[in-house]
């Protein structure tokens, strides 16, 4: 079957065909076969930039995660506990130190803790919450010594 | 694409060009020596029952890597310290004591041992706090003197 394009008028095909002779033989499946692998092949150019930017996205969106739950993380650590630390200043000179752990220790020998110095929460008072006490006071960065 | 591959590949070559270099050239990093420094405090004739000492080494010219103990006594065991203090140039020790016992005047408190990185090296002392045998604070010094090198 001969493909003839109707768009040109039949007094310029004749002439045309004159002049150059009869236009080879093109068959609309050879036609559709070209357009459609060119479709295929910009549909798959079209996947992989999606799958690229797509790709992308999720990596830098990976990466803030992560450095967000890092300063999470780091904000948690670094964060003060003035509840905590408040608690352990024993002497109550303003202060976590390590004469906090003394006053402890002292009020151990003499019976005289109380429940709420169970500060490494064993459920019970004794020298391990001095060393407790101890162990922030001499913690660096952790500014209740100073 | 390609570029990311281009960027890639000139990454890796910068890499190795770089790790070949290190490797080949002779090191121009000073070699480290150990050593150590001794801390003291000094109570006067009060007994000493706590001490907290922060013991600074100025620009980096030696790193902590380990603490002992002091003087056979009431402070002969190691102090508390902070562990993240190790390969630092700064560290908090203290102890405290409820012995009956107790020393006075100067005492060697704790031996901190140390990596070298520079010949020239200053050391500080700075005592937080000290209190005597009721808890209640005193006036003392600190001190620190580098230990004779193996």
């Amino acid at each position: 079957m001969e493909d003839q394009d109707d768009s040109i008028p039949g007094r310029m095909r004749e002439d045309l065909a004159a002049l150059y002779g009869r236009s080879p033989a093109m068959h609309g499946r050879v036609d559709d076969a070209i357009v459609n692998a060119a479709r295929a092949q910009l549909l798959s150019r079209r996947r992989r930039t999606t799958l690229y930017r797509v790709g992308s996205l999720a990596a830098a969106a990976a990466v803030i995660l992560f450095a967000l739950q890092l300063g999470l993380l780091r904000s948690h650590h670094a964060a003060p506990q003035p509840l905590a630390v408040a608690a352990q200043d024993l002497n109550q000179d303003g202060r976590v130190d390590i004469l906090d752990a003394l006053y402890l220790a002292r009020a151990l020998e003499r019976a005289q803790s109380q429940a709420s110095w169970d500060f490494n929460r064993d459920g019970q008072v004794d020298r391990k919450d001095a060393d407790a006490i101890a162990a922030s006071a001499v913690r660096l960065g952790s500014g209740g010594v100073q | 694409m390609r570029r990311m591959l281009t960027g890639t590949v000139v990454l890796f070559l910068v890499c190795f060009a770089s790790a070949r270099e290190s490797a080949t050239s002779p090191s121009t990093t000073p070699t480290s020596s150990f050593g150590y420094v001794d801390l003291f405090v000094d109570s006067g004739a009060k007994p000493l029952a706590a001490y907290q000492i922060e013991l600074v080494i100025s620009n980096n010219a030696a790193q902590v890597v380990g603490i002992e103990g002091g003087d056979a006594g009431a402070f002969s065991e190691p102090p508390y310290y902070d562990p993240a203090a190790m390969s630092q140039s700064r560290v908090i020790v203290a102890a405290f004591s409820t012995r009956t016992e107790l020393p006075s005047h100067k005492l060697r408190i704790a031996r901190v041992h140390l990596q070298f990185h520079a010949s020239d090296r200053h050391y500080e002392a700075k005592l937080i706090t000290a209190a005597t045998t009721d808890g209640t604070r005193i006036d003392a010094s600190a001190s620190v003197s580098e230990g004779a090198q193996p």
